[in-house]
């Protein structure tokens, strides 16, 4: 990965990352999960934004992960769905973004605060927008279902960032 | 760096702990701070079909275009004491009590909710 220390470079990588971020909230879209509780989803596109942060940087990484969610809630969401994945991606960002800069955690680690904090964000969205403490019935259920799906995700990022060969260059 | 040499970290275990126990602690905040709730609405294929004070014991026939549920009031609780239903989740279900359960006979596209008398839930929560 050093050919990406130059500008141009980088900023077609981030054209190519922002794609496929996009293509695979719009399988999200597409394929749900079978599963009743509404708000729960693997978070395939974290697996880019995790790829992003460690081999880019966070300024990147939370580049990606707006324009993804922009381009995302034009394309096949709502104004609603906007402002719910605006409010996952930026928090469970922040957690990741501090997490990793500790340097204690792993990649699996980072993504599993970061499931975590994406389903309490929309949570506190959900009850602000329907002023009621009703919408977090179900967080004790997302909560494990977010560890879970992050620590997937994160275990994908990881075999990807080791393929990338990112030891040797870093 | 090596975040890539392992998948797990000692440190990510000490973080698993911590965001296991933020679950249960707000798990058991959210038993207590659910609100007791007052009135049982009953809706029959999305329209409301009755509504009835949570106080008042009874036992309320709700009849559907597709097939009937005995609705039985008792001492603060509510449940479904017999239905004509092909699998009998919602009598399975057993007693709800508190604001935002939810009783739910699919077949009869009838659900129990225990509501605020003003309030009333969201129409519609999308994510």
């Amino acid at each position: 990965m050093r050919s990406l220390t130059s500008g141009p470079a980088r900023a077609a990588a981030c054209g190519v990352l922002t794609a496929l971020a996009l293509i695979f909230s719009y399988i999200e879209f597409l394929v749900p999960l079978p599963i009743a509780i509404p708000g729960i989803k693997l978070g395939l596109a974290n697996i880019v934004v995790l790829v992003c942060l460690y081999l880019l940087g966070e300024k990147y990484a939370f580049f990606i992960n707006c324009t993804r969610i922009a381009l995302a809630a034009l394309l096949f969401g709502s104004l609603f769905s906007a402002l719910y994945a605006l409010a996952g991606g930026i928090v469970s960002f922040a957690a990741m973004a501090l997490l990793k800069k500790t340097g204690i955690f792993s990649v699996c680690g980072v993504s599993m605060a970061g499931g975590v904090f994406h389903n309490l964000a929309q949570r506190t969205v959900a009850a602000f927008l329907v002023e009621t403490a009703q919408v977090y019935y179900y967080f004790p259920v997302l909560l494990l279902s977010g560890m879970a799906t992050g620590i997937g995700i994160g275990v994908l990022a990881t075999l990807i960032l080791r393929s990338l060969g990112q030891n040797k260059t870093s | 760096m090596d975040h890539k040499t392992s998948f797990f970290k000692k440190a990510d275990i000490v973080l698993a702990i911590a965001l296991l126990l933020l679950g249960l602690g707000s798990f058991l905040l959210l038993q207590n701070l659910q609100k007791a709730g007052d009135t049982v609405t009953v809706t029959v294929d999305g329209s409301l079909y009755g509504t009835y004070p949570l106080a008042e014991d009874r036992t309320e026939q709700i009849v559907t275009p597709l097939g009937s549920n005995t609705l039985r009031i008792e001492g603060g609780r509510v449940w479904i004491s017999e239905a004509d239903c092909p699998n009998h989740d919602c009598v399975e279900k057993g007693a709800i009590a508190k604001q935002g359960q939810i009783i739910l006979c699919l077949p009869h596209k009838l659900s129990v909710t225990i509501t605020e008398q003003e309030g009333g839930g969201p129409d519609a929560v999308s994510y």
